[in-house]
């Protein structure tokens, strides 16, 4: 626990995730091809990434982070986390932890969050930082969860967070309003793209990053029957793109005056323009 | 029914703190519990709540609870507490929860607490036939859909806003209005303060035509020609990610995309956007859509029907111009007809 | 399996922050600086871009960690060196050129020299740091570049810099420089000048380099010159008269020429691989375009064999020269300049020519659209290529040169760089071609001198 003025424990929960602009359906299937798709940290999650760092070169402490993985992420990207800030990064390899079953993920990351920071860091954390969502499943669960089964104050949607001594301030952006709250540590928050932009590291940290701890720990080492705990309660039956209906014409011309014509006598045509 | 639904959980628990958004659940939450044969329940958390409990059984709710809390705190710790005690004295089947930002917390916390799984923002909801309640949603950013089977007791979902039409009124209908008190633990969260985010005259949402701003503009100054050109439409003016949370040339509340929100406009137009994922979600279910962008490889002209190749700095105020020159040959024949 | 060309995590991870530098940061400000009609303005708006580069270390990325730069290798700068020049390599090279205007002093310095400029380099909290590099001379001046190494002290490099009371002054003019005048045309914080230090000895022992900071008197600059391609890259007019610097700011004595030959070999992957990320950008666009564009028939025009066969003969050179340029990179890396200045002058040579015809072919794919620089990208990519063959030592003047000093020598073997063995090049290989075989030549020189 935090003392007043002391240094900061945070635990990011951090997702690598498929890069869902580069995720092209199989044509045969229309399924996603998972195949041939590129992995990117959950954009979110890198906005978390950036909060910590800001509340740590405001408070000091020390930035660890916990991914639930299905097999080993690219390493290019292990790197690229630790190179944003982090201190240490464990990866709890679990079948399946790409099932998008909210469930499931939030409690073997409590159990995980749990285990690193009694075992291996040996503190109880101020504060855990989550994306509001992932940019696969876009489900906004995984947060809250956590915090419910590590039996802390969720703050969800913030939008700017501050701390001081063992109190957290933060605005939340709910729908039309801005909801300034506070709670006293420790608390889990999760953000988004409005809270922050996240900076490049530097050159530097790059290279190094592969001499950061790099902990990977096993779900059976865990504990307490978190596994036991943490049965699937989804099931995914399918994946397809829908076919898309657009006319997809390509209005030419003489010139910017010229397009411009054609394309609102198009539109009047269709009936778009009432005046 | 057998004997049995006595012991088994049955029916269907709603609730949205959205009255809307509760409205609408009882749609979805009316077609399930009649598949299941059982009984909609929607719970109502709050003070003075009866015209809209009556007016939940008149749209299909069999029982309506109304929760009164015992003081004023964030609304999610309330809603959860008064969710989790409808749960357990109600043993529903199935819990439908508005996809609120609040809504999604409280379904989420809610199934932790129960050890159940929920599905986020379902399009549809079915139960098949193993019983199981079969959610379609989004997923990868919106360019797939997919289909989750909840198999949890309760299974719980969330619906979002304006998905499903309310049920038409039936003033003959009856049903039993309960109330009940909710026991909350000490809070933990404080609220502060509550402010009105700073709002656009517009509600983009509401727009028949919106004009919507990407990269593709250089300069902040430069998004006033996209501006004319949606005062020339007389439409909204929107903006992708990179405009409202990047540069912030425009305010949160103008932002479409899987972070910001979604429209349904008439027509649609997006200059300089180059068609992410993240963008194209929230603008998918325009009717027309054209697309300017200066890159003819850039995915936004795969989801247009109209696409100009060129540069918006060139085309924008075309546009606009042609616009507003039929506007005017149209009023002038107007006003002649009538001389 | 010693040949191995896969990325380490940490060289993808590199070249994504570069990608995302470029895409970022540099992309949103080219189109408006390649138009600017003033070279200086166009370059000055590309002084955020540069600060912020600097400040996530890309510019001193090559220079050693004790220093304070970023230690990497030059496989692993081109790596990222691609990503930026894929955007703009007009800014590439304003972020790349430290490294050739302190390349005298890594290579050449004392171990105090390095420490001071070196140090001075990787260490300015303005963010705003940079070494030009001045070899070129105008044309019409009695000496010229391309013979720097002649061996009358009347031909090749003319700026003089004789000492007087411990203080070289410099006389003379030089063009083309980059990165120079400064971000106010008062001069970049450093500049390294080839100078003819000995006016008595010929190229391969008269020439050296000197430092010249900011603020020397008797430096002039004049307005920079306005080139057709490669606009956001400031190229200089230097006019120096009476210049003192202090004896201290020698580096090289007598070696200048070296200097010449081997920053030419430290940039000829660079430069390759530049001219590859160029062909590929052009090669990226015209691919899109072509499974796009169907030019009013009814399937893109990939399923027509010529564009798909040239879309494939495009490619390949991509390949070829990115391939080419990792391996004079990799030798460098390997055995540094040294030896390596035959695989760089034909990595330089090669994928700059070979570029050139890759952007043209690209532009044929697409037709007459490929001219409309209001909406495509082949405009500013083909004006931007056509400087590669004649600018870093022209392929025609320098480069061919040094690949035939080279390969004259007896003692040369054509299967070293296959076999990755290691070259020898000195000053023997030095000065080929630069011999008149007309005698009143000579004498005219020598008069020209008196």
């Amino acid at each position: 626990m935090t003392e007043a003025g002391s240094e900061l424990a945070i635990a990011v929960c951090i997702k690598f995730t498929v890069d869902v602009n580069r995720l092209r359906p199989d044509p045969a299937t229309a399924a996603p091809d998972l195949g041939h798709a590129h992995y990117r940290i959950n954009d979110f999650d890198e906005n978390a990434l950036e909060e910590a760092v800001r509340l740590k070169e405001r408070h000091g402490g020390r930035i660890v982070g916990v991914s639930l993985v299905e097999r080993e992420p690219p390493r290019e990207l292990l790197l690229r986390a630790l190179a944003a800030g982090l201190d240490a990064l464990y990866l709890v390899p679990h079948a399946a932890a790409a099932s998008g079953d909210a469930f499931v993920t939030a409690t073997i990351l409590a159990a995980a969050l749990e285990e690193i920071g009694a075992v291996y860091e040996m503190v109880s954390w101020d504060l855990v930082l989550c994306g509001d969502a992932s940019c696969d499943t876009y489900d906004g669960q995984v947060g809250p969860r956590v915090a419910e089964a590590l039996g802390i104050v969720p703050i969800t949607y913030a939008t700017r967070l501050d701390v001081r001594d063992d109190t957290i301030v933060a605005e939340r952006t709910i729908e039309d309003y801005v909801h300034v709250v506070e709670a006293t540590l420790p608390a889990l928050v999760t953000v988004g793209s409005e809270t922050n932009k996240p900076r490049l590291p530097h050159l530097r940290q790059i290279m190094d990053a592969g001499r950061k701890p790099i902990v990977r720990l096993t779900t059976a080492g865990l504990g307490r029957g978190a596994l036991d705990r943490a049965r699937a309660t989804l099931e995914l039956l399918g994946v397809t793109a829908p076919p898309s209906a657009r006319r997809r014409m390509v209005v030419g011309g003489n010139g910017p005056d010229d397009v411009a014509r054609k394309l609102v006598r198009q539109l009047q045509s269709d009936g778009e323009l009432t005046q | 029914m057998s004997g049995r639904a006595e012991d088994a959980p049955s029916g269907v628990l709603t609730f949205s703190e959205n009255p809307d958004l509760a409205s609408e659940l009882l749609a979805v939450g009316r077609a399930l519990a009649a598949g299941a044969g059982a009984k909609l329940t929607t719970l109502m958390v709050g003070s003075a709540l009866r015209e809209r409990a009556e007016d939940a059984i008149a749209r299909g709710a069999d029982e309506a609870v109304l929760a009164c809390p015992p003081d004023t705190r964030p609304g999610a710790e309330t809603y959860l507490a008064a969710l989790h005690a409808a749960v357990l004295a109600h043993r529903p089947a199935m819990v439908l929860v508005g996809s609120t930002r609040t809504g999604v917390e409280v379904a989420a916390r809610l199934g932790q607490r129960l050890r159940v799984g929920c599905v986020t923002d379902a399009l549809s909801l079915e139960i098949d036939d193993t019983g199981a309640l079969v959610a379609t949603r989004r997923m990868y950013g919106g360019q797939f859909l997919a289909r989750v089977a909840n198999r949890s007791t309760p299974a719980i979902a969330t619906v979002p806003w304006k998905r499903f039409e309310p049920p038409p009124r039936d003033d003959d209908r009856r049903g039993t209005i309960t109330e009940t008190t909710i026991q909350l633990p000490p809070p933990r969260l404080r609220t502060v303060a509550i402010q009105q985010r700073p709002r656009s005259a517009l509600d983009i949402r509401k727009a028949a035509v919106v004009v919507a701003v990407g990269r593709g503009v250089k300069r902040q100054e430069d998004v006033a020609l996209v501006e004319a050109l949606a005062e020339a439409l007389g439409g909204a003016l929107a903006g992708s990610r990179p405009i409202t949370d990047d540069l912030r040339w425009l305010p949160p509340d103008r932002k479409i995309g899987l972070s910001g929100l979604t429209v349904r406009p008439s027509l649609y137009v997006a200059c300089g956007i180059s068609g992410q994922i993240e963008h194209v979600v929230g603008m998918r279910a325009a009717r027309t859509v054209v697309a300017i962008n200066s890159d003819p490889t850039a995915p936004i002209h795969a989801e247009a029907d109209y696409s100009v190749v060129g540069d918006l700095y060139a085309i924008v105020p075309a546009l606009a111009a042609a616009l507003r020159d039929g506007r005017q040959r149209q009023a002038a024949a107007t006003i002649e007809s009538l001389q | 399996m010693p040949i191995d060309f896969t990325l380490t995590p940490e060289q993808k991870a590199l070249q994504k922050l570069a990608r995302e530098f470029a895409q970022d940061i540099v992309q949103p400000l080219v189109r408006a600086a390649d138009a600017e009609p003033d070279p200086q303005k166009g370059f000055q708006m590309m002084k955020p871009a540069y600060e912020q580069a600097y400040e996530l270390g890309l510019v001193t990325a090559g220079f050693p960690r004790e220093f304070g730069g970023g230690g990497l290798g030059m496989t692993d700068l081109l790596i990222a060196h691609e990503e930026i020049c894929a955007v703009d390599c007009g800014i590439a090279f304003i972020i790349g050129v430290q490294g050739l205007g302190l390349f005298p002093v890594m290579a050449y310095g004392t171990a105090e020299q390095k420490k001071r400029f070196l140090g001075e380099a990787c260490n300015d909290p303005t963010h705003t740091y940079q070494c030009g590099y001045a070899i070129s001379e105008p044309a019409g001046m009695p000496g010229g570049t391309a013979n720097f190494d002649h061996p009358s002290p009347q031909a090749g490099i003319q700026t003089t810099a004789d000492l007087v009371n411990g203080e070289y002054v410099i006389n003379g003019r030089k063009f083309w420089p980059t990165s120079s005048a400064g971000w106010d045309m008062k001069g970049a914080t450093m500049n390294s000048v080839v100078v003819r230090t000995d006016r008595t000895k010929g190229g391969l022992e008269g020439l050296s380099v000197l430092m010249v900071p900011r603020g020397t008197p008797g430096v002039r600059y004049e307005p920079n010159i306005d080139k057709m391609g490669m606009r956001i890259n400031q190229n200089c007019d230097i006019v120096y008269e009476n210049a003192r610097v202090p004896a201290e700011n020698l580096v090289g004595p007598g070696n200048g020429e070296l200097v010449v030959n081997n920053g030419f070999t430290f940039t000829g992957p660079w430069i390759g691989i530049a001219a590859t990320a160029v062909a590929r950008a052009a090669y990226e666009y015209v691919l899109k375009w072509s499974k796009t564009y169907t030019a009013g028939g009814t399937d893109p025009i990939i399923y027509h064999q010529n564009v798909g066969y040239m879309l494939g003969d495009i490619a390949m050179r991509v390949e070829a020269c990115r391939y080419l340029s990792w391996k004079a990179a990799h030798y460098l890396d390997t055995y540094g300049f040294d030896g390596a200045q035959g695989l760089s002058a034909m990595t330089k040579v090669f994928t700059s020519e070979t570029c050139v015809q890759v952007v043209y072919d690209c532009m044929r794919v697409m037709g007459c659209n490929a001219y409309d620089r209001a909406a495509h990208p082949l405009d500013k990519l083909m004006r931007d290529m056509l400087g590669f063959p004649i600018f870093d030592g022209g392929n025609m003047g320098m480069q061919r040169r040094r690949l035939w000093g080279l390969m004259a020598d007896e003692r040369f073997d054509p299967r070293a760089y296959a076999n990755c063995d290691r070259v020898h090049f000195g000053k023997e290989n030095e000065g080929i071609g630069t011999v008149t075989t007309r005698p009143e030549a000579v004498r005219e020189l020598a008069t020209a001198g008196r």
